[in-house]
């Protein structure tokens, strides 16, 4: 068999497991949730389709299959911060297909670092939302603790404030009603007095003019009497005393009218008094209906607060359910580092193998010795890896035993 | 007093994420970044309510953990949920055996870790 026949063999029975393997991988990944790795498995079957091609070629060397790969120059990598990646000296050898072999060592080995690479940059990343989101969160919740202490506060104090002041004006409406009151009531009962006093001192006067009444009366009847004894002389003293008589009775007469009189006004007073304490009422009544408004409007600012209160309280709980759900969502999104990580892990586990594949390929060729049976290294790649796709409807995602 | 739940898993970020969503029920987390270090807790009297461990963690594995978790006193009975990227049938067969109460496939979302989570401790 030529030469170029028997290359061409053993890189198909190398490419095939690869190709094979992460075929299966790109597929099952891009039918799971994470578009990131399904890609880079995508583009790493790509990569092993690439190099079979390239290799399938018999005059390339192994600086243009790093080339045709797009790997770059060997000068342009690695960046300054990661260990570089050498050409195994175990595989260096004179034959194109030893240098084939030493380069698709060289690939493993910086596929593997690139992808420990990803890993451990995923994770730092990862890390450092979740730190974010930690410290969002809790700065979300002492913003709503301060908000929910805070915002109201001045909307508080001013209906503080007006409740305050309605009830020292409820309080000074009432001192000075009361006051008010009070003084009248005195004045009232003072007057009333007066009055009283001046009626009964006036009915004692109209008492004796009844008295002298009485007794001219009298006297008159004596005189009348003694007139009478005197005969023809006493005919003028007669005339007198009947005058003093009818004095006397219009005296009575005058005092009684002016009893009357003293009665009627008295009456009069006290309707007169009856009238202005009736205004009174009416006057506080309308103080009572102030103060009643005044009560009503405190009343009412006092149910605002309440209302005010329990409408921040609402939108508090609210906001704080609305932001707490999706921080939630995020941290439990976050998750997806993790299966990448073991992805990834699982990718470099069959790099790695492929590369332990390479060596012993290599060896037997040097040494003339058949190649190594491939179904042990076959077997590691098409093994189920971690995370299998997301949306198998077999996968119970969650099992009690 | 707060049930205490032990999680295991070697990524710090899975621990950040889980640690979170149980917080937000009022159970207290205790946090392990490998099998080793959870056994070491309990083995020093750390009394938890259940234990929630990743597979895949260095030398310790979560099968491992949960077989000599189950020797420690107060942990025999204690549920054990195995949190992991592994979906096989014989992997869970093996953590059944190894005495694991359930398998959890990654990731997992808060209501649905909280609803497991209440289920299996009562008072929560």
């Amino acid at each position: 068999m030529p030469a170029f026949a028997e290359r061409h063999i053993q890189i198909e029975r190398l490419a095939t497991p690869f190709v094979v393997a992460i075929t299966v991988v790109s597929i099952g990944l891009a039918m799971g949730q994470t578009a990131t790795s399904a890609i880079a498995a995508a583009a790493a079957a790509a990569l092993v389709l690439a190099l079979r091609d390239v290799l399938m070629r018999p005059e390339e060397d192994a600086s243009s299959v790093m080339h045709a790969l797009g790997l770059g120059e060997p000068e342009t990598v690695p960046p300054s911060d990661i260990a570089p990646v050498e050409i195994s000296p175990l595989l260096a050898g004179d034959t194109d297909l030893e240098a084939h072999l030493a380069t698709l060592d060289t690939l493993f080995s910086r596929a593997t670092r690139d992808t420990s690479s990803v890993t451990d940059e995923a994770e730092a990343a990862a890390f450092s939302i979740m730190s974010s989101l930690k410290t969002i969160e809790t700065t979300i919740g002492e913003l709503i603790c301060f908000l929910e202490a805070s915002s109201s506060n001045g909307r508080v104090l001013e209906i503080v404030e007006r409740t305050d002041h309605e009830l020292s004006r409820n309080k000074t409406l009432i001192s000075e009603f009361l006051a008010r009151r009070d003084d009248d009531m005195e004045d009232c009962t003072r007057r009333l007095d007066d009055i009283e006093t001046m009626t009964d001192r006036l009915s004692g006067a109209v008492e004796g003019i009844h008295a002298i009444a009485k007794q001219t009366h009298l006297l008159a009847l004596n005189a009348a009497i003694e007139a009478s004894r005197a005969g023809t002389f006493g005919a003028g003293f007669e005339v007198v005393a009947h005058e003093v008589k009818r004095l006397s009775e219009r005296s009575s007469n005058t005092a009684t009218e002016i009893n009357d009189g003293l009665l009627t006004l008295r009456d009069t007073i006290r309707e007169n008094l009856n009238v202005l304490v009736s205004q009174r009422i009416e006057a506080e009544r309308k103080e009572l209906d102030r103060i009643a408004t005044s009560i009503a409007t405190l009343t009412e600012d006092m149910e605002r607060l309440v209302s005010h209160q329990r409408d921040t309280l609402g939108k508090v709980q609210m906001e704080s359910g609305r932001i707490a759900e999706p921080v939630l969502t995020l941290t439990s999104s976050i998750q997806f580092q993790d299966i990448i990580r073991q992805r990834l892990e699982h990718l470099e586990m069959i790099f790695a193998r492929a590369q332990g594949d390479l060596v012993d390929i290599s060896s037997a060729q040097a040494q003339g010795h058949p190649l190594p049976p491939v179904a042990p290294f076959r077997d590691v790649v098409l093994s189920e890896g971690p995370a299998a796709p997301r949306n198998n409807a077999e996968i119970v995602n969650i099992e009690l035993f | 007093m707060s049930a205490t739940v032990l999680i295991v898993d070697d990524s710090a970020t899975m621990l950040m994420s889980i640690e979170n969503i149980l917080q937000k029920i009022g159970v207290n987390v205790e946090k392990a970044s490998s099998g080793e270090q959870a056994l070491s807790k309990l083995q020093g009297g750390l009394k938890v309510k259940m234990m929630i461990t990743d597979l895949n963690m260095g030398a310790m594995n979560g099968i491992e953990l949960i077989r000599l978790a189950r020797k420690v006193p107060g942990m025999a009975f204690a549920p054990i949920l195995m949190l992991t990227t592994e979906s096989q049938q014989d992997k869970r067969n093996e953590a059944k055996a190894a005495g694991a109460t359930g398998w959890i496939v990654k990731p997992i979302d808060g209501p649905n870790l909280t609803k497991l989570v209440k289920q299996l401790i009562p008072g929560v």
